[in-house]
């Protein structure tokens, strides 16, 4: 096995270019910073943290430590060009994420082997971590379904999990979804999935985590503590397809789409909302099928029926029951 | 079935035969061990007028069952009155407190059930005159501490004089024996030998010497006790569950059984697998004995509860049933087909309790004796169809005894993440290094898949029996062939070890046990838990092959096996198990050929089995030794998400040029493996297996595979699995991913690149004959397969050998192993070390970004075309010197010599037009290999370009022309939902991981943080995986 090896390494460079390199991958330095969501710094927080690189015997970079009184952790170490983290603590929500914006200091275009440090050196990536307050049994649903019609609004039951009398059991028609599609071949198919509600005062609006760029953090709680008190519109609208004319548009999943939506409001005569079930849906709400007899329809979606605007579920109180575990959703 | 010995009892024929001889004078004394006393009370007796007439001196007796009665009398001390009762039919007689004896005169005759388990596990219950007239039934085993008395005539010895007495037993219980007491005639106790015999069994010759003390009675009176027998209802017969079957695994081959399963009949209950019909040994023999009394006379016979009563050992004449459940009036002499003599068998049909009538009639004269049973039955259940619980469905497939089919634990698993799964290499997981010092422990959650679980059935047992004077052993009669663990599982969560986190922390933590014959006994706690909380599950796991069962036993307080209850099992190695193929030597041979399929020697019964078929490939870089393991542990995880369809593991070169075990360096060549293989697993699938086949293929089998499909082969669903195929291949006008062309192609237009070069030959170009250039491009390559089959992408967005390679990332070799030529001594050490170079980060991409860049091929890259520049054509130096030409040959990347035409000139058509890049295309056209390849220059030569790229179409795909999508394997394929109007992309990173989202610790602390990665399906245990298996049985209906 060592002359195999021993070959092997000589086949190797053999094919390598003779540019003058230097060994081993640039050096990173990174801080962590672990603060609240107002910004103030989190002092003990538990920090495992990676610069990741390709090479098994180099690449046990991960550091495991606590925050100091400023919230701060450092690694430094070789890489090739990212680092990868996660910062826990007792009564907070983990937050983990990615952080790929190092550069190389001498162009655009990375050439390993021609630099020594990575550039920035030592930024410090602040990290908030939410505070677990008080989370709540929910109706959740991973919800995988199909709408029964095309070109026909049809209401949707977010307790019952189903599409309303004749299609289903639903009683109550939370959501109300029309799909329509123009063409049903998959080179020229357009789609539009509209979403309406039953009352006046219902509504959704979109709630977006983080930009869709490389370095990003993530809390396990997506999505804010509360729901918003206003902000929600009557209809939304997505449209997708794939046309000569327009090419492919919004086919694939938006990662970092999530909603938060209010149903079953009820006001009085001034208009004041006197009860409301407030919910969130956890990203993208997908649908399509360019020449299928329906539209199907996926979104994971949470609703709390105790009427207030707590948004923290509680994952051991899904008060769906048997649900697959394909149909639970395991985020807060 | 085969039992030990359930040997227990005294055998009453034989030590009355016994006592008899001795004391034939007063043969009559027998009969009052028939007695029923009801203490306090002292009681003996004697000869006081003659034969039929008895002397009792005691307070209070009850004679219970007294069916009949004749001519009996009581003397109260000394005082002869006739009794008033002179008949009973059960009941009991009460004497007046202050009376204190009385005599009994009349003909006794007592007719008792007396049951007796012997070697070969025939009961015998023998009915026998004791003496005349008096008949005391039933209650054939409610024996008291049994005292037998033996009364030696003393006349002629004096006092102070010692005597000697010498008794013959056969005493065929264990326990204790004693002569116990020796009444007030006898001084001198101490001079008793042999009072004891703790556990005494078999023929026992108590040798009693004594001193005679004082002279009161003619007779000495010896007590012989046995210890008490067992209560009646605690007399335990096992209902016969089994039917003998000795089902054994069945070999499928084209869709037809090679081998049929031996099926018991209801009636031929024992049936050899060469046919021989054999005793079903879960009868109980019993015999009657009539007493001589009744001879010319009748009898009956009649049964209550569950049980039927056979004439045959196989089960071929019925006698009772609940459909007839009584005969009544048979000569004693028989009428030809049944007399009093034949041996009855017993079988026992469900739990509870049953009883056994016999009346004896002669002259209007009857006699009756029954025997009351306890029918028992604890099954031990696997998880037959191993869908994680043991419920209705495998006790119905226990009930049928149907082998229970497993594997022998000898992979190397380790941790969440270690070992190579294959069979027989590395320290067997059974046999554990440290299973001598601490008794071991399961060898991390990987190893979980190679255990099993039986749930013991026993808690309704429980109920009728007292555990606590029993012992519960398991054991197997190879010689220490399994290890097992007692868990707080129950028969609802039997699996939940294999997926629920908690459960297979607290199993790690248990200690395993080895067994065998000598068998492990279940602790008291266990038996608690069975009896408390409906636990009972066991785990097991196989240290080598075995047919012999698993077997519970249960013992009584003496020692004494009482029940066997057994799983018929056939453990094997695992490859054993599934269905392989060797599409290497297929691909070597050029066709298929039996030879390279070998079935599956241990698979389970047909109710276990459906008519499906489930084909599994594995992917790049995995040499026949590995492939072992992916297949093997594949089949494991497929097994226990419930998979019953059967299993084809396909072996295919992959992995040529690996070097050793550390990686295989031409990723192309084995593309081209790929492609050329795929008729060979078309054939498999249309022509050897001929099913409803559900493929699944991980990584570069994605491949093969679809090619198979493309080319005709017919698969009903399809799961790609890390798919190392580019997007555009199923879905022709994917986007393209600037992430995907190389940097140095920065600017330059669209046309020049090699992977749009196809499009200068569409029909525009020759309309009269579609050119085979035209093909050279992976866009659209496998669209077919979406209409062909069901396909269902699970990719991982946490890749890493299909991660996007970053387009700021300058891709060389460099990317590939982080070092160079001033620090190769460095990663030499780390090699002779044993670690390994290169974990396949970005490799997938890489391998479409080398296309062109290296010199030679064979290296993550090829030399010719993709994103090689042509600085023979294209150039801005042109210098015509032999020495930058030698020079360029050596070292053709070098880019500080020559640069190749700037984007700005390169990009105008009338400066390369499209006729001149079919001749001198933009890309390095890799030398005279390919010339044939480019329009000529020359229009006198011959175009032989079309031919060239129908040739080497897969060459030319693998080697020359790069993808610009990213790969199936880590992105979802949105054409795969639209086209089927379904979401049938799954993200495993996102979704598949478990409920709880767990991932290996071992993994945390290392340099990924939670992703799901390339091999993981394999790497990673089921524990934290399971849900993507889970997924393709749902999809396939793979179990039902």
């Amino acid at each position: 096995m060592k002359v195999i090896r021993t070959i092997f390494i000589f086949i190797m460079l053999l094919s390598f270019d003779c540019r003058t390199i230097e060994a081993g991958w640039p050096i990173a330095k990174i801080t962590f910073k672990a603060v609240e969501e107002n910004g103030s710094a989190i002092e003990a927080a538990t920090v495992r943290a990676g610069l990741r690189s390709a090479l098994t015997g180099k690449g046990k970079l991960l550091e495991e430590g606590l925050t100091d009184k400023n919230g701060l952790f450092t690694i430094e170490g070789e890489t090739y060009g990212e680092a990868v983290y996660s910062i826990t603590k007792d009564g907070y929500y983990e937050s983990h994420g990615y952080y790929q914006d190092f550069r190389s200091p001498n162009g655009k275009i990375i050439k390993y082997g021609t630099f020594k440090k990575w550039v920035p050196w030592n930024p410090t990536v602040e990290v908030i971590l939410k505070k677990i307050k008080n989370p709540v049994p929910m109706y959740a649903k991973n919800l995988e379904t199909k709408i029964p019609e095309i070109g026909k609004p049809i209401g949707f039951d977010l307790i019952k999990a189903d599409w309303v009398e004749p299609y289903g059991e639903g009683e109550v028609s939370d959501f109300v979804f029309k799909g329509t599609r123009e063409g049903n071949k998959w080179e020229n198919f357009e789609i539009e999935l509209e979403l309406t509600f039953s009352n006046p005062c219902d509504g959704i609006q979109e709630y977006i985590v983080k930009e869709n760029d490389d370095s990003y953090f993530l809390s396990r709680l997506k999505l804010p503590h509360e729901a918003p008190e206003e902000g929600y519109k009557k209809s939304w609208v997505k449209k997708l397809g794939n046309t000569p004319e327009k090419g492919r548009f919004n086919l694939g999943k938006k990662e970092y789409q999530n909603y938060i939506f209010r149903v079953r409001t009820d006001t009085d005569d001034n208009g004041n909302i006197k009860k409301a079930l407030y919910g969130k849906i956890h990203g993208d709400i997908q649908t399509g099928g360019c020449s299928s007899p329906k539209l199907f329809l996926n979104f994971t979606y949470y609703l709390n029926p105790d009427g207030t605007r707590n948004l923290e579920f509680d994952l051991k109180r899904n008060l769906f029951e048997g649900l697959s575990s394909l149909e639970r959703p395991n985020e807060p | 079935m085969s039992r030990k010995v359930d040997y227990w009892g005294l055998t009453g024929e034989r030590s009355h035969s016994a006592i008899r001889a001795y004391q034939s004078k007063y043969s009559s004394w027998i009969s009052q061990t028939k007695v029923e006393w009801i203490g306090p009370w002292e009681r003996y007796f004697y000869d006081e007028t003659a034969p039929s007439s008895y002397f009792f001196n005691y307070r209070q007796a009850c004679f219970s069952d007294i069916t009949s009665c004749t001519s009996l009398s009581c003397k109260y001390n000394g005082e002869t009155k006739n009794s008033t009762v002179v008949s009973y039919q059960g009941g009991e007689i009460l004497l007046p407190e202050n009376k204190s004896s009385m005599t009994i005169t009349g003909e006794l005759t007592i007719n008792y059930l007396f049951p007796e388990y012997v070697f070969d596990e025939k009961l015998e219950f023998p009915f026998f005159q004791a003496a005349q007239s008096m008949t005391i039934a039933g209650k054939c085993l409610k024996i008291e501490p049994l005292r037998y008395w033996l009364g030696v005539p003393s006349v002629g010895v004096g006092l102070g004089q010692t005597m000697s007495y010498q008794a013959t037993f056969n005493y065929t219980r264990g326990g204790l024996f004693e002569v116990s007491h020796i009444p007030m005639f006898v001084v001198n106790k101490s001079q008793v030998h042999g009072d004891h015999w703790d556990n005494f069994q078999g023929t026992g010759q108590p040798h009693v010497t004594f001193t005679i003390g004082s002279f009161h009675h003619p007779f000495v009176y010896l007590y012989l006790d046995a210890p008490p027998c067992r209560e009646e209802d605690k007399y335990i017969i096992g209902v016969n569950s089994d039917n003998d079957n000795q089902n054994t695994c069945e070999v499928f081959f084209n869709g037809k059984k090679v081998k049929e399963p031996v099926v018991d009949s209801e009636e031929l209950s024992s049936v050899t697998d060469e046919g021989e019909i054999t005793a079903d040994d879960d009868l109980v023999p019993c015999h009657m004995n009539v007493s001589d009394a009744f001879e010319g006379g009748t009898f009956s016979l009649r049964k209550e509860g569950p049980v039927r009563v056979w004439l045959t050992p196989h089960k071929t004449k019925l006698l009772l049933d609940d459909n007839k459940p009584e005969i009544t009036n048979l000569p004693l002499e028989g009428n030809g087909d049944f007399n009093v003599n034949d041996t009855l068998y017993i079988e026992g049909v469900e739990t509870g309790e049953a009883r056994l009538y016999l009346n004896v009639e002669r002259n209007g004269k009857s006699e009756s004796a029954s025997i009351k049973m306890t029918l028992i039955n604890v099954p031990l259940i696997p998880d037959y169809n191993h869908d994680r619980k043991v419920d209705k469905k495998d006790e119905e497939y226990a009930s049928k005894l149907l082998t229970y089919c497993f594997w022998t634990n000898d992979d190397d698993d380790s941790g969440d993440t270690g070992g190579k799964d294959i069979p027989g290499e590395g320290f067997p997981d059974a046999e554990s290094e440290f299973m001598s010092i601490n008794s071991g422990v399961i060898d991390g959650t990987r190893d979980l898949v190679d255990w099993f679980p039986v749930f013991i059935d026993l808690k309704s047992t429980l109920t009728a029996i007292d555990a606590s004077e029993y012992r519960f052993v398991l054991t197997s009669k190879s010689t220490n062939n399994f290890n097992m663990v007692f868990t707080d599982l129950k028969p609802g969560n039997a699996g939940d070890y294999l997926t629920v986190k908690k459960e297979a922390d607290d199993l790690l933590k248990k200690y395993v046990t080895d067994f065998g014959e000598l068998g492990v006994e279940l602790p008291e706690s266990f038996i608690s838990a069975i009896k408390e909380r409906g636990q009972g599950v066991i785990l097991i796991e196989a240290r080598k092959e075995t047919d012999w069962p698993l077997q519970l036993k249960i013992f009584d307080e003496a020692g004494e096996l009482i029940y066997v209850k057994e799983l018929p099992i056939k453990i094997s190695g695992v490859e054993k198990m599934f269905n392989r193929v060797d599409l290497i030597s297929s691909l070597a041979r050029g066709s298929l050929a039996d030879e390279d399929i070998i079935l599956a020697e241990n698979t389970p019964h047909e109710y276990l089995q459906i008519d499906k078929d489930f084909v599994f490939i594995y992917g790049y870089s995995v040499n026949q030794q590995g492939g072992r393991g992916w297949l093997s542990e594949n089949f494991k995880r497929m097994y226990w998400s419930g998979n019953l369809a059967r299993y084809w593991g396909v072996t295919w070169l992959g992995y040529e040029t690996k070097i050793g075990d550390l990686f295989t360096r031409n990723f192309h060549l084995n593309v081209l493996n790929a492609l050329h293989t795929a008729p060979y697993l078309k054939e498999l699938i249309n022509r050897k297996i001929n099913s409803r086949v559900i493929l699944a293929a991980h990584s570069l089998g994605v491949m093969l595979s679809s090619k198979a499909v493309l080319d005709g082969a017919n698969v009903e669903k399809y799961f790609m699995i890390d798919g190392a195929v580019a997007i555009e291949a199923f879905d022709g006008h994917a986007e393209y991913v600037i992430d995907m062309q190389h940097p140095d192609w920065e600017g330059y237009d669209d046309r020049l690149f090699s992977s749009e070069w196809h499009k200068l030959f569409t029909s525009q170009y020759n309309w009269e004959k579609k050119d085979a250039r035209s093909s050279l491009t992976w866009r659209d390559f496998f669209s077919g397969v979406l209409e062909k089959t069901d396909v269902y992408n699970f990719y991982s967005s946490g890749e890493e050998v299909l991660a996007k390679h970053d387009y700021f990332r300058h891709p060389d070799m460099w990317d590939v192993s982080g070092i160079d030529k001033d620090d190769w001594w460095e990663v030499v050490l780390e090699l002779l070390k044993g670690g390994n170079l290169y974990e396949g980060t970005w490799a997938w991409a890489l391998q479409e970004k080398l296309k062109g860049r290296h010199k030679y091929d064979g290296w993550m890259g090829s030399p010719w075309g993709g994103w090689g520049l042509n600085l023979d054509d294209y150039s801005m130096i042109s210098l015509d010197t032999d020495y930058l030409k030698s020079y360029l040959i050596l070292y053709p990347d070098i880019d500080f010599e020559i640069t190749p035409l700037p984007p700005e000139k390169a990009d105008e058509e009338d400066e390369i037009s499209n006729d001149e890049l079919r001749k001198k295309p933009f890309f390095k056209k890799g030398g005279e290999k390919w010339d044939d390849l480019y329009v000529p220059e020359s229009s006198k030569k011959p175009d032989k370009g079309s031919q060239s790229a129908k040739d080497n179409q897969f060459e030319l795909l693998a080697e020359f022309f790069p993808a610009r999508t990213l790969p199936v394997g880590a992105n979802e394929v949105q054409k795969i939902n639209q086209f089927y109007g379904k979401n049938k992309n799954f993200d495993m990173n996102e979704q598949m991981k478990n409920d709880n989202n767990d991932w290996p610790q071992e993994r945390i602390i290392s340099q990924w943080e939670r992703d799901w990665r390339h091999n993981d399906i394999r790497v990673v245990s089921y524990l934290y995986v399971n849900k993507v298996f889970i997924e393709f049985v749902k999809i396939g209906v793979l179990n039902k």
